[in-house]
């Protein structure tokens, strides 16, 4: 028996079919490793923080905004849930910019309250990372599977932050990105209230009155009314470090009546490395009543601020 | 056992096959480590972001509210009926709408607008802003606008220029005088 299976080799392994059989299970479990790996730079990462980029914008700027309601220790609302998140910004659920449906009888996507900007900006404190996460998880940023990184500022045209008065950034929140990694980046153009704000300084213009201002500004208007049948003049001289030059030399017919002037892309013309200029009323005949004002939160689209709100994730 | 030994078939074939099978998988891993894979989709996301610069733009535009008036309609009742081409770019009568849409829309953007509206069951197409041909692509968006026989209808007392040439599309006397859509195509430089 023992010496007949010896003598037979019919059935048994073939060492070349060993290494065969090695050689096709090592490779097979390699390539079993590597497939996943080999569709990682396919798979939807960009999709993803695409889309998640647009709902931000979405959410930011077309939307108003929520907050929850207080319930008192009797049990009892204290405090219903509305629009105006701004002013209750502890018990926020949602956070939008546009303007409250309520407030007026007009409503219209992509007005933005500046309320709400400056609520917001409020809400983030750069050395408080708890900040940071709560407007995270308020802006849908945090999912079950990750969290996504935010950086959201307001821009002016020219690419220049959103500044009030003193230069400060109006809204400038969240991380700055490492270069290495992938950002989605969405732009909104939005347009604000111009009335009576703080980014907004506003003045009457008198006779050989003088103004110093920082270029480069986003708006500069001027706004003339002469009540008398007599033509109306007005000339502007703005002086740089390099020289005095003329920025406006007109005369208005009382049929012109109100003259609305927007300088601002002009002044900027007179910018140097001191940033400085002096406006001096040089001549003011027949006019009842003429004011300026000026902004470097956003640009003038008639009576409108317009600006643009940034939202970049990774 | 003796006869293995001896055989000398097929030896190099073993270490050749696993030294080929190593070389494969290592090209292949090589080759999807370094090629960079673009998304196909890719193209369309940077279609979001110039969809969304026209919208916003014709959104602010078309803005109506307690203390503003639609320039966008204002425009369109102002335009003087010349249409843009190659020489003419912009209609005079535009040139506001054109400067607008300059400063709203980034440097890197070109658009063309174009002013449809019907008139005897069929729709008249005009260029009215004209800066080039626009590529495969490019996006387009629109804003409908309602122009009134009466600038009374209308807020803001704006009056249809007298060159105008969208027609009054009503056979009635209603004070419907035409819809335009406005139409703008955007694409990258």
């Amino acid at each position: 028996m023992k010496r007949k299976l010896v003598e037979n080799k019919s059935a048994q392994m073939n060492i070349d079919f060993l290494a065969g059989i090695s050689v096709f299970l090592i490779s097979f479990l390699l390539i079993v490793q590597l497939v996943p790996n080999i569709f990682i730079p396919l798979q939807g990462q960009p999709v993803a923080l695409h889309s998640v980029a647009y709902r931000t914008g979405v959410i930011l700027c077309e939307d108003p905004g929520w907050y929850n309601g207080t319930i008192n220790v009797s049990g009892n609302y204290s405090q219903s849930d509305g629009y105006n998140w701004e002013a209750y910004p502890d018990n926020v659920s949602r956070i939008g910019l546009a303007d409250n449906k309520f407030s007026s009888n007009f409503s219209n996507p992509l007005t933005i309250s500046v309320l709400k900007i400056s609520t917001l900006a409020g809400l983030f404190n750069s050395s408080d990372p708890a900040s940071y996460d709560n407007i995270q998880k308020k802006l849908g940023l945090t999912t079950s599977y990750r969290k996504y990184n935010f950086n959201i500022s307001m821009i002016r045209f020219d690419n220049l932050p959103s500044s009030y008065l003193n230069q400060s950034p109006i809204l400038l929140i969240g991380k700055s990105p490492s270069s290495n990694i992938e950002i989605e980046k969405i732009e909104r153009i939005v347009s604000f209230d111009m009335r009576g704000l703080e980014y907004i300084e506003r003045s009457i213009i008198l006779h050989n009155s003088t103004k110093n201002i920082i270029l480069p500004i986003s708006a500069f208007r001027i706004y003339i009314e002469n009540d008398n049948n007599n033509k109306s003049r007005i000339q502007l001289n703005v002086t740089n470090s390099s020289g005095q030059y003329t920025l406006l030399n007109e005369t208005y017919l009382p049929s012109e009546m109100p003259v609305i002037l927007d300088l601002a892309e002009k002044l900027n013309t007179f910018d140097n490395p001191t940033h400085n200029v002096t406006i001096d009323i040089i001549q003011y005949d027949n006019i009842t009543y003429a004011n300026y004002y000026y902004s470097y939160a956003g640009d003038l689209m008639g009576d409108k601020m317009a600006g643009k709100i940034v939202i970049q994730v990774w | 056992m003796i006869k293995i030994t001896n055989c000398t078939k097929g030896q190099i074939n073993t270490l050749e096959g696993l030294m080929a099978a190593l070389l494969m998988i290592f090209a292949v891993l090589f080759i999807t480590k370094s090629a960079t894979m673009t998304m196909p989709q890719s193209g369309e996301f940077i279609d979001t972001q110039l969809e969304l610069y026209g919208n916003d733009a014709f959104m602010l535009l078309d803005q109506e509210d307690y203390y503003t008036d639609s320039r966008l309609k204002k425009y369109v009742a102002s335009w003087d009926g010349i249409e843009a081409n190659q020489t003419v770019s912009v209609s005079a009568s535009l040139n506001n709408l054109d400067e607008d849409l300059e400063k709203l829309i980034p440097d890197n953007v070109r658009y063309n607008v174009h002013f449809l509206y019907a008139y005897d069951g069929s729709v008249i197409e005009k260029p009215v802003i004209f800066h080039g041909i626009p590529p495969d692509n490019s996006v387009t968006v629109f804003q409908l606008v309602t122009l009134y026989d009466e600038f009374s209808e209308m807020r803001g007392d704006i009056v249809i220029n007298e060159n105008n040439t969208i027609p009054d599309t009503d056979h009635d006397n209603s004070f419907l005088h035409n819809i335009v859509q406005v139409r703008c195509t955007l694409w990258y430089v």
